[in-house]
């Protein structure tokens, strides 16, 4: 019944890990043509399902135990929840009449995972199954995507019932801003003469791409991205101005401070890119559009919500809108990246010393920045975004929300087996791979070929940095040690190479897209770099800490 | 509770389930907004819930709160009270102090019909009270320190006039 379900809802691969409670569903699994990838953690399953999701804009797909196979998952059901990522996770649970026994490997799943889900249901009757999974598919990648978990007690896995219909899957009804307020937004943009787009997450997720293209083009307005929304518009494009927000390009925070209207698409105003909300683009007019009205108003109020989904909302405006022009802003920004030109890293003589943007710049420029590339949280998260420029949209998976170390190398293997053509890199931090590199293993038994980065720096390098400019260079508990990383990924079958020097790292690359297997480059860099610029939390956009110039480093790879 | 402290309430209708009511919990509680109470009632459909929720001052406005509410996947409408486009009332239980009550309190609520008297003892008599919420803060809120010797109020039923 749970396979039958799965299958008409197009699903061919599942993450999960057995257990006794599940034990039905997995028998009855040797009967299905769907693939199952068996994890050596249920979070990394989960992981693994949120960076399927993320890759092919399909529904990921987890399945797992009772009580700590069902707990182990909480934290990649939250890693999604924050980031709209649709997921379904489907846990076994005690039989029906066991229910609130405390029986063995009882434990309320649908409690504690209320406020990370989107929706969740116990099943406890054979003949609920197929509905309620095709329910909790609809509801997961319906509206905000976000992830669903469905709990079905023993008894009703064991249970007979008729069998499923393959009706199609249920329609999505999509909200539309109603046409008063897409005018009352052209209006504005019409007057506007210093405008900037701000394009999040909700780009990638309503498919609205070319529409925000097609949309900065005619308007000329330039765009800022949030981290999540990187690769909604290419790297390259002309409009693409970079990141925005605490480790945001200097010169976007800058334009943000200076704008006279922003629109922001698909995203949130997080704190991580406002900085302090009062003192936050204090110029500017404010229009929002976003498909959840609990985010409209949440943290920044603007003149015009436009509510729906988006690229139904920029097909509408574009309807409007005339053809701009706004030469003397675009040349100001210009401008505004004038003094960073001379503190490019990848343009100076690094002295011996091997920085975590070489490795990434290497890695960009060796794969066109065509890649899929998925990273853990921390220092080498935005050194990332800031180096390797993304062309093309999910190409960046991330945990942007939760922030959620140890992610990157699940979720780069959930993206390889949604897009096995397409290269896909773990760029991660020494710190959180040892978080998840138990699935090393789960890489050489499926045989899943992805490349990990290991930028090694021997500190938990955020937070470190955190110490040094807040905490007085008081380094609590943030020196750490790694196994010797090459000889693990030997020890399962694996391969790995150690890259010590600058002049080493695009061989390294150059090997590891040609090897079969997953691969680890154990990337030794200098151990106390810092990224730059820097919006201390809760500070004004205004008020970045900037690289000092005599230390001949870059900012960021726009540096040029 | 005092007039002051009251500012809105909300009216929700939901699934009749306890996980529903526990995800409108969570959300209330996640995102910290005051809530002075949360009063689930049955309705005339078996399968739906109308649970009321009162927010006190609150500089989070009731159209952020009612949205995302409005997420919940069970809820099927979210309403803030206003204009008087609902009936409100709410029954308050009070436990009053003779001596220490104004004279001829109790008499004028029983006069006005405001007040029916459930329990009597030499020295407090227990009172049911049925009116709009507004209504009881401020007759609650009336009486002095020391005359309110216990009080429990089930907070406001909400059927609406359109």
């Amino acid at each position: 019944m749970i396979w039958d379900t799965l299958a008409s809802e197009g699903v061919t691969t599942v993450f999960g890990y057995p257990g006794g409670a599940i034990l039905p569903a997995y028998d009855a699994m040797l009967d299905s043509p769907i693939r199952h990838v068996l994890v050596r953690h249920e979070q990394n399953a989960v992981h693994m399902a949120d960076g399927y999701a993320r890759a092919s804009g399909e529904v990921g797909v987890v399945i797992a135990t009772s009580g700590p196979g069902a707990t182990n998952l909480v934290t990649g059901i939250a890693t999604a929840f924050m980031d709209s990522s649709p997921v379904v996770c489907i846990t076994g649970q005690v039989s029906s009449h066991l229910l609130g026994s405390d029986a063995f490997q009882e434990i309320d799943i649908i409690g504690i995972t209320i406020p990370v889900t989107k929706q969740n249901f116990l099943v406890t009757r054979a003949e609920d199954i197929a509905p309620t999974l095709r329910r909790a598919f609809h509801v997961a990648r319906s509206g905000r995507p976000g992830p669903v978990l469905v709990d079905i007690t023993k008894d009703a896995q064991q249970s007979e019932c008729a069998g499923v219909t393959c009706d199609p899957p249920l329609a999505t009804a999509r909200a539309v801003a109603p046409d008063h307020d897409v005018d009352r937004a052209i209006e504005m943009i019409r007057s506007a003469e210093r405008p900037l787009i701000l394009a999040g997450h909700g780009v990638l997720l309503s498919g609205a791409c070319e529409e925000l293209r097609t949309f900065a083009e005619r308007s000329q307005t330039p765009v800022a991205m949030t981290l999540l929304g990187i690769g909604a518009l290419p790297a390259s494009h002309p409009l693409n101005l970079g990141m925005m927000g605490m480790h945001g390009e200097a010169w976007v925070n800058q334009a943000i401070q200076e704008s006279d209207l922003l629109l922001a698409f698909g995203m949130r105003f997080d704190d991580r890119v406002t900085g302090d909300p009062k003192q936050y683009a204090p110029l500017a007019r404010k229009i929002h559009a976003e498909l959840d009205p609990a985010e409209v108003n949440k943290i920044i109020k603007v003149d015009v919500a436009l509510i729906g989904d988006l690229a139904d909302t920029l097909r509408a405006l574009l309807d409007r809108l005339p053809t701009c022009g706004h030469a003397p802003w675009l040349a100001h920004i210009a401008a505004l990246t004038d003094d960073a030109a001379v503190r490019d890293i990848t343009h100076l003589p690094d002295d011996g010393h091997l920085y975590a943007a070489h490795v990434i710049h290497d890695i960009w420029r060796l794969t066109g920045g065509t890649a899929v590339v998925a990273t853990d949280v921390g220092q080498h998260q935005m050194w990332e975004a800031q180096y390797y420029h993304h062309e093309e949209p999910r190409s960046l998976i991330t945990s942007g929300g939760l922030g959620t170390m140890g992610f990157g190398f699940p979720a780069a293997l959930g993206a390889k087996l949604a897009r096995p053509d397409a290269e896909v890199w773990a760029i991660v931090g020494d710190g959180g791979f040892q978080m998840t590199q138990a699935e090393l293993a789960t890489a050489a038994q499926e045989g899943v070929k992805v490349n990990i980065a290991v930028i090694d720096n021997g500190y938990l390098g955020m937070v470190r940095q955190w110490q040094e400019f807040f905490y007085k260079r008081r380094y609590a508990a943030t020196p750490i040690s790694s196994p010797d990383f090459v000889a693990l990924a030997r020890a399962h079958g694996l391969d790995g190479v150690r890259v010590t020097a600058r002049r080493d790292v695009e061989d390294a690359v150059r090997w590891a897209r040609a090897t079969p297997t997953t691969i680890i480059l154990d990337c030794r860099v200098e151990q106390e770099d810092t990224v730059y610029p820097m919006v201390a939390s809760g500070a004004s956009l205004d008020t970045m800490i900037r690289r000092p110039v005599q230390s001949a480093l870059a900012e960021t790879g726009r540096d040029r | 509770m005092t007039p002051s402290e009251r500012s809105s309430t909300i009216a929700v209708l939901a699934d009749n389930t306890l996980a529903t009511l526990n995800r409108i919990m969570s959300v209330l509680r996640a995102r910290q907004f005051n809530v002075l109470s949360v009063t689930p009632a049955r309705t005339a459909a078996a399968d739906i819930q109308a649970v009321s929720i009162v927010i006190g001052a609150s500089p989070v406005p009731d159209q952020r709160i009612a949205a995302c509410l409005q997420r919940i996947e069970e809820v099927s409408a979210v309403r803030t009270l206003e204009g008087g486009r609902a009936v409100c009332r709410e029954l308050m239980l009070i436990k009053v102090e003779r001596a220490a009550a104004p004279a001829g309190w109790l008499d004028d609520r029983l006069r006005d019909g405001t007040a029916r008297v459930l329990d009597e003892t030499a020295s407090a008599v227990i009172v049911e009270m049925v009116g709009d919420p507004a209504d009881l803060d401020r007759i609650a809120g009336a009486l002095p320190a020391g005359a309110v010797n216990d009080l429990a109020r089930i907070g406001p039923a909400v059927i609406w006039r359109d």
